[in-house]
């Protein structure tokens, strides 16, 4: 964990030149802190003393200007740490961000949102504020407390001595009862949380809740949480009124003890009244650093943890990435091979695809058939190398996949996945996602070929229309065909349509399928799709189960043998009324004969 | 010189409509523990006097030292000063641990006492109340809300009890000890308040666009996170990134402006106190050349010149920080105060042993002042039977189920179990009759068991595991790492929608209710799967009434009977095969779910 914070050091390094800055400048407050008692001394001992009205006046004009010359190299200091620090911060999480961007699907499967969030939030700030903030005020507290310790011996070497006495006190009090309160108040954060999260699901669940007549039991629930929160808190209560009191009465003590002291010297005449108040104010300079690295150490963890966890993102290995020597093909005709595929996910014991292998010709339109689970959505993810094959070879056009860069591949291949994702921002802005610069003339082009047109256009802004998060709620057959026109924008060679017409109504799904089958000729089309009528057209049925290719052919030639495909035909897909199922199956056993 | 004073506290905008009451309110809650806080009250009082006290002991104690020095006497003059300087050193510690243990505790129960009301008031509160906000923005609320009152409560009010106690003993103790030096004090106190005044609006726009644009960075990431596949897809990354930059690069600059302001905010305090401290010292040493003030009085003051200051600009950054921890606590106690709408009467019998007869007596509904969603529907359910409902989307399907489930009372009409009207029913006893199934089930967090189990608390094991097959869910589950023991993460995030589906199936069969409702309840297991729970259904429903709700006409087909509803209306009634001869909706319905050429 250490280890990893002085990792997260390198972050500073381009920011060194102002972090090197902002502890001069605390060295500059701490001189102004280090005038004052001294002017106050003089006011004193010779001002009062001697009854010179000019010494007086000008210790008094005095304080002010060494307040105000403090004061700019405070704000200097703030100013600076936070230019450096804020800096680093930003490096960071762009670098989180980039690496985020470039790891591939399988990685993005097992993460989850809320932590990565977490992590970009958060976790960077603890991080920043340690190797930020943290170091600058190490650095200038250490330097602070030689200072300090070094003017009090010069001044008064015995009272120093004395004064001396609170620092094993202090850092005692800072190790046995300050220390308790990070950890005591983090177990108050956990049962807060723990308690929230009783609240929030009564909220989220409450028709559950309801339905079930559980409100005793919830409420139950919740006081037991409940009560365990108050213990906590009560806990936290206990520990900060055992430490913060005792923490300022050593400093408080150790000042009493020094005027004492003071006090009998200046009877004897060995010290004047100035020079002890200049004294006892030294003393709370000489405290103040052991606060500031006593209250930053109990940091040390949290901050290395959060140091951990953003290096575990930055070291995850990518498993998709580019060869070096990868190669831009001129242009794509689109024919698709798998050879002997087989495809593991990591984290799991058994393959979701075994042995795989057929061709298919460019411009022909292919549809998978399997039931839900059986693969067909990790067939067409291995084609713009989402992910990679575990065994075997998937080529497009002849080049094996990972032999391609990844944008030559990408850009050519369309893709139109299960749930249609939108980004905040205009309708055109999404159509044209893939392509940026797309013209409007050929935004409006895909959008009408995806059946999209008429119901952007009777939107409030239309085109313009804002959608996502702080927009218009598309309905899904709606969305669904917004990521129809951005696969079709980019003019793909190869058309991928995963499920992609679901949520579209009927009436418009006739409109759309005929457009869509002009749309088809020419590319290379892989199709899963629920509707029998869809897949009656393909060329090649695939059919997949449980990861392997257990036929292929036309509708016609598969329905009139395949058990497995008749069944499927008839429970899987909409518009079934009248498949004849061959006379030798029976559809009462669940996998039917192959 | 620490100050205390925290701009991030002063950046708080929000003002509570009316103080008073809500003020009055909290005070309430903390007088449940009368005695606890008088106690308490008397330490903050103690610990003020005394803080009062010691700089005054210094300044005896130099005085007395001076004294000795010129009268050549020893060190045995300062015994007095010096014991009561230790002893108010020791007392110092004793009454501020006394102080903040006692106040800790006293609004520690007192906010659990809010806690547990704000939990009875949202059990309390009806489905139609959640249902009027979004529930995770009322989730966001109440946690920020409470999260204001517990700061306050465990913070705020102790603090500005003993600011302003202390402040006020510090000043009854200046002007004790010289009223001349304690007015020259005094002066710089209007010019504080103005410069804290005057940053905490500065402070408050540079917070806001710092909060503002981590905001953004963190929604740009979660959507970015949502997209991730798709950007991919289309060759975005480079783009994406820049965009991300230019985000994070709002958020640093927003962060250094920030940062600046709250920099600039305490030399700026410090100056103004150095200037006191400066007034005292050219006044007082004057006044001490003309001998009118003693040595002691003088480094007195200084000491009291820092304790004021410091008590007088933490009560001014606690002024805004207490506005808005009373505007959280005013929302808080107005969802203490909203009434239930949906209450047992006084006189409501118990339903037990229901049959499940379900009847509907021209009923109509509107939400609030909406649109009337159901027209005068009448219809009877007889117990045993299953009726499937259909309709295009929202013509009222699941309007009639939340009326049956007593979420809402009708407008007009009256629903009937068992001939009883629902009103004359306790709501519980109506619940329990009813098993539901929703579309977009909701799972609890805790293990699989827990989840099925929630149907009937005192279920055994072999019970859960039975539900769990009837479901079709067992074979999932078997497979899962610690099977009905693994724990299913928040809201059953590790489970795919047709997984919790099965579950909350199974949750409901292991109910045994009379009344069965299914609102959409396979919509995301594939047809293979379903089609072997409409096997179990057949069992399940056999002699049960039961409420279907459904899209895919094809589950449709083993109801005894199909409605048909249309803008809250009953278009047709009749069996599947009725409906398809009579040409109408269902039809209509039928053949663009089926649309074939």
């Amino acid at each position: 964990m250490t280890t990893d914070l002085i990792r997260a050091l390198r972050f500073m390094r381009r920011y060194r030149l102002v972090a090197f800055l902002a502890v001069l400048a605390v060295l500059g407050a701490s001189a102004a802190e280090l005038a004052a008692p001294q002017l106050l001394k003089r006011i004193i001992d010779v001002g009062i003393t001697e009854s010179r009205t000019d010494i007086i006046l000008s210790g008094a004009f005095g304080l002010i200007g060494v307040a105000v010359v403090g004061g700019i190299a405070t704000f200097l200091q703030g100013y600076l740490s936070a230019r450096a620090s804020h800096g680093a911060a930003y490096d960071m999480r762009n670098s989180i961000f980039e690496k985020l961007q470039d790891l591939s699907f399988s990685y993005h499967d097992r993460a989850q949102t809320g932590q990565l969030i977490t992590r970009v939030t958060s976790d960077v700030d603890l991080v920043r504020e340690f190797v930020g903030g943290g170091l600058v005020q190490a650095i200038s507290a250490t330097i602070l407390l030689i200072g300090a310790v070094t003017l009090l011996l010069s001044m008064n070497w015995q009272l120093a001595l004395v004064a001396f006495l609170s620092i094993p006190a202090t850092i005692f009090v800072l190790v046995k009862f300050v220390g308790n309160l990070g950890p005591s108040f983090r177990s108050f954060q956990q049962r807060l949380a723990a308690l929230n999260s009783v609240l929030q699901e009564n909220i989220a669940g409450v028709r559950v809740v309801k339905t079930f007549a559980r409100e005793p039991y919830e409420a139950e629930r919740y006081r037991a949480a409940d009560e365990l929160l108050l213990q906590q808190g009560l806990t936290v209560r206990t520990t900060v009124a055992n430490a913060f009191p005792l923490l300022f009465s050593v400093g408080t003590l150790g000042v009493a003890l020094v005027t004492w002291v003071g006090a009998v010297q200046v009877i004897h005449g060995d010290l004047t009244v100035g020079e002890l108040v200049a004294f006892t104010s030294y003393l709370m300079l000489l405290l103040q650093p052991l606060f500031i690295i006593g209250f930053g150490a109990q940091n040390i963890a949290r901050a290395g943890a959060s140091a951990q966890r953003l290096f575990e993102i930055l070291d995850a290995p990518n498993e998709v990435a580019e060869r070096p020597d990868a190669i831009t093909p001129s242009s794509m005709d689109g024919l698709v091979e798998f050879r002997d595929v087989t495809l593991r996910y990591p984290g799991t014991t058994t393959d979701t695809l075994s042995g795989l292998s057929f061709k298919v010709e460019p411009g022909t339109a292919v549809a998978l058939v399997g039931a839900t689970g059986s693969g067909k959505t990790s067939v067409i993810n291995l084609i713009p190398r989402f992910y990679d094959v575990t065994a075997g070879t998937v080529l497009v056009d002849g080049n094996d996949v990972r032999d391609i860069t990844l944008d030559s591949l990408r850009s050519r291949i369309g893709v139109v996945m299960q749930d249609s994702v939108l980004f905040s921002g205009t309708v055109a802005e999404n159509i044209a996602y893939g392509r940026p610069d797309a013209t409007l003339a050929d935004i409006e082009a895909a959008a009408r070929s995806a059946e999209a047109h008429d119901f952007i256009v009777d939107l409030e802004n239309g085109y313009e229309t804002r959608v996502g998060e702080r927009g218009v709620k598309l309905s899904g057959g709606q969305r669904q065909r917004v990521a129809i026109a951005r696969a079709i924008l980019i003019d793909p060679r190869i058309l991928i349509m995963d499920d992609s017409t679901s949520s579209v109504d009927a009436r418009t799904e006739a409109a759309l399928r005929l457009r869509l089958d002009k749309l088809m000729e020419g590319r290379t089309t892989f199709i899963i799709a629920q509707r029998l009528s869809t897949v009656r057209k393909a060329d090649t049925i695939l059919l997949i189960d449980d990861g392997r290719l257990v036929a292929q052919g036309t509708h016609a030639e598969l329905i009139a043998d395949n058990c497995l495909y008749a069944e499927i035909a008839a429970s899987q897909l909409v518009g079934s009324e009248s498949i004849p199922v061959p006379d030798h199956c029976d559809l009462t056993d669940e996998r039917g004969e192959q | 010189m620490a100050h205390g004073v925290s701009l991030r506290s002063l950046a708080k905008e929000e003002k509570p409509a009316a103080a008073w009451p809500t003020i009055r309110r909290l005070i309430t809650y903390l007088m449940l523990y009368r005695a606890e806080l008088l106690r308490a009250l008397f330490w903050v009082a103690f610990s003020a006097a005394n803080s009062a006290i010691a700089p005054a002991i210094t300044g005896w104690l130099v005085d007395t030292a001076i004294a000795a020095r010129n009268a050549n006497g020893d060190a045995g003059s300062l015994a007095l000063p010096v014991i009561a300087l230790f002893a108010s050193g020791i007392a110092g510690w004793w009454s501020q641990r006394a102080q903040i243990l006692g106040l800790g505790i006293v609004g520690q129960k007192a906010l659990f006492s809010v806690r547990e009301d704000v939990f009875a008031a949202v059990q309390r509160l009806s489905v139609a109340a959640f249902e009027r906000v979004e529930s995770g923005d009322l989730m966001s609320r109440l946690i920020n809300d409470i999260e204001q009152v517990n700061s306050f409560l465990s913070q705020g009010f102790r603090r500005v009890i003993g600011a302003s106690i202390g402040v006020a003993a510090t000043l009854v103790g200046m002007l004790l000890v010289d009223w001349r030096l304690a007015l020259a004090t005094l002066v710089v106190v209007p010019v504080m308040i103005g410069t804290t005044r005057l940053f905490g609006m500065i402070a408050r726009r540079a917070f806001r666009r710092r909060q503002e644009s981590i905001g953004d960075v963190s929604s740009t990431l979660a959507e970015e996170l949502a997209g991730i596949k798709v950007a991919q897809a289309f060759n975005r990354t480079d783009r994406n990134r820049t965009e991300f930059a230019q985000r994070n690069a709002l958020n640093r600059d927003a962060n250094v402006t920030a940062a600046a302001v709250s920099s600039a905010f305490t030399p700026t305090l410090a100056v103004i106190s150095a200037t006191a401290t400066a007034l005292v010292a050219g006044l007082g040493g004057w006044l001490a050349t003309q001998q009118l003030v003693t040595v002691g009085v003088v480094v007195a003051f200084f000491a009291y010149a820092r304790s004021f200051f410091n008590g007088v600009s933490q009560l001014s950054s606690l002024y805004t920080e207490t506005q808005s921890a009373l505007a959280g606590s005013e929302r808080v106690f107005s969802i203490l105060d909203t009434p239930a709408e949906i209450t047992d009467k006084p006189d409501a019998i118990e339903l037990t042993h229901a049959r499940g007869e379900v009847a509907y007596e021209n009923v109509s509904f509107q939400y609030d002042e909406g649109p009337t969603v159901l027209h005068d529907v009448s219809l009877v359910v007889e117990p045993g039977t299953t009726v499937a409902i259909v309709g295009p989307t929202g013509a009222g399907k699941s309007t009639l189920i939340n009326l049956l489930a007593r979420f809402y009372d009708p407008t007009q009409g009256i629903v009937r179990i068992d001939g009883h009207d629902l009103r004359d029913l306790k709501v519980d006893s109506v619940r329990r009759t009813l098993g539901v199934v929703l579309q977009d089930p909701f799972l609890f967090s805790g293990t699989i068991a827990d989840n099925i189990r929630y149907g009937r608390l005192e279920a055994t094991n072999a019970e859960v595991r039975t539900a769990a097959e009837a479901a079709r869910a067992l074979e999932f589950i078997e497979r899962l790492p610690d099977g009905f023991d693994t724990s299913i993460g928040e809201r059953g995030s590790m489970l795919s929608t047709g997984q919790r589906q099965l579950l909350s199936f199974a949750r409901a069969i292991l109910a045994d209710p009379a009344v069965l409702i299914l609102d959409e309840a396979t919509s995301s297991v594939d047809t293979r799967t379903e089609l072997l729970i409409q096997g179990a259904l057949r069992q399940i429903l056999h002699d049960r009434t039961a409420l279907v709700i459904a899209h895919r006409l094809s589950t449709v087909r083993d109801a005894h009977r199909v409605i048909v509803i249309d803008d809250g209306r009953i278009a047709e009634q009749g069996t599947y095969e009725e409906l398809l001869a009579a040409g109408g909706l269902f039809t209509r319905l039928h053949d663009a779910q089926f649309a074939e050429e």
